[in-house]
């Protein structure tokens, strides 16, 4: 495995007609000799318990593929939600999708699933809006010691992402959005390599262009081998 | 070969290492692009003569390098003067309009005064298109200018499938295809609903890195015939260029 996708979501997407099926997922594993932090989209945009389940069989099926256990904040259910007992059952990570669930990282209930997921020692990705703070992603970071990855912020915030990332050495960034010009070279000089992961919300989006500018971008080979699947060993470890 | 018909010249709010000439060329000389058509980012995002300029000194220096004139009806008597100054010069091939950065719409009243004169021209215009209302917009120019040749910047962003279904209709609108957001059906789609001739290819390098546009194309997964039509031999065609 070369690369290490910290955005994979299968299933459904009512907003779009891409081909996010499991099937379309694989073939870019192969292609890309990748694997990833996976989700079922039906946690996202449905219902979370189902989802979950769908997550967990999919990563069961591949052991390429690491599970992320979803919950949606705007649920009451979700403070009742054991996530000592989702790691427990193997899930490596929980993610949260604020972009598509269309709440803002100031809810009222995530304080207490972030803190909830850092007892039960999994890191934290969230999936934010593109206009998403990175100073709002800062301060969830601040309040565990996990690590917490930002996927979404795009390249109109790279001033912000490079301020927030002080502070917050646990905060980490999909570099897949910021695709502007010397982008990642500004990014892994100012904020470091150790802090950029690869993501690239496959199969509903496409691997291609983020790979492309992660091949092209002017560092050296260590940096780009840490954001390729560096820093998921790190984070990740034996289940790597 | 790579013609790329999408590209600026000038700082922009997501990088911080400013363009000069000679960092331009370096990028072409990187990501192998053959031919570029540039419009001034400091003419999109503020004052357009000063911003045309420095693109009319730009393509003197690099013969790979050609300009597309920036126009603001908010400027409206600079833009037809920079219109016919600097179509004089056989290095401006197109007219660049952004709706957003000028806040007029394509199809406002107030541009019928350059899209009479681009028309006049015989030069091509290139409309930043971002959702439903700018292709719109830039369907009713399609419409009402026949003559005209327009090329939709972005193919409408996430709104790509209205652009490309509204091309349909106008056989004097093209599409090109850069976006941020990596949509994997984006380009198949367009050429197989348009046929490969009328999608162009574009990088929107300087505030893009070309590496998106590149992997875009790869991720399409076009056949190596229509592949070569779009990344250069359309463009070529179209604009006269070897």
């Amino acid at each position: 495995m070369r690369l290490f996708d910290f955005s994979l979501l299968v299933g459904s997407d009512p907003r779009s007609a891409s081909d996010c099926a499991s099937d379309a997922l694989y073939r870019y594993l192969n292609e890309a000799d990748a694997g990833g932090l996976v989700a079922s989209l039906a946690g996202a945009y449905y219902d979370f318990i189902a989802g979950n389940a769908e997550t967990l069989a999919l990563a069961t099926a591949d052991k390429r593929l690491l599970p992320a256990f979803t919950l949606d904040p705007r649920r009451v259910d979700a403070r009742d939600v054991d996530l000592k007992a989702a790691a427990a059952r193997g899930f490596q990570a929980l993610a949260l999708f604020p972009a598509i669930q269309r709440w803002a990282l100031s809810h009222p209930a995530l304080e207490g699933i972030v803190k909830r997921a850092a007892e039960a020692k999994l890191p934290i990705v969230l999936h934010v809006p593109r206009s998403e703070s990175a100073a709002s992603a800062r301060r969830i970071a601040q309040m565990v010691d996990v690590p917490v990855v930002t996927i979404g912020i795009a390249y109109g915030s790279l001033g912000d992402v490079v301020a927030g990332a002080e502070g917050a050495p646990n905060l980490l960034f999909g570099m897949s959005l910021f695709v502007g010009l010397d982008n990642v070279e500004t990014l892994v000089k100012r904020v470091g390599a150790d802090r950029l992961v690869f993501d690239s919300g496959e199969p509903r989006l496409s691997h291609a262009p983020g790979l492309a500018l992660l091949e092209a971008a002017d560092i050296n080979e260590a940096q780009r081998d840490a954001i390729a699947i560096g820093n998921a060993r790190r984070i990740f470890g034996g289940a790597l | 070969m790579i013609f790329d018909i999408h590209a600026h010249y000038g700082q922009w709010l997501s990088t911080s290492i400013p363009d000069t000439p000679e960092r331009f060329s370096a990028l072409l000389d990187r990501f192998r692009i053959d031919n570029v058509i540039v419009s001034s980012g400091r003419a999109i995002q503020y004052d357009i003569c000063s911003g045309n300029a420095e693109v009319a000194d730009l393509v003197t220096r690099d013969k790979r390098i050609y300009g597309a004139v920036v126009v603001n009806p908010n400027q409206l008597d600079e833009s037809l003067d920079d219109m016919e100054r600097h179509s004089s010069n056989k290095r401006f091939i197109a007219v660049k309009h952004h709706p957003d950065y000028s806040g007029t719409a394509v199809d406002s009243p107030l541009m019928e005064p350059v899209l009479d004169y681009t028309a006049e021209l015989g030069l091509p215009l290139f409309v930043h298109t971002w959702g439903e209302s700018q292709i719109n917009s830039a369907c009713a120019v399609a419409k009402k200018y026949p003559e005209l040749t327009l090329f939709l910047f972005h193919m409408g962003g996430d709104a790509w499938r209205l652009a490309v279904e509204r091309a349909v209709e106008y056989p004097n609108v093209n599409l090109e295809f850069i976006s941020s957001i990596p949509d994997p059906e984006r380009i198949r789609v367009a050429v197989e609903t348009l046929g490969p001739e009328r999608v162009f290819f574009g990088t929107d390098m300087t505030l893009i890195s070309p590496a998106v546009a590149i992997g875009l194309m790869k991720g399409a997964r076009l056949s190596e015939a229509d592949a070569q039509r779009v990344f250069s031999l359309n463009a070529k065609e179209f604009f006269h260029i070897d």
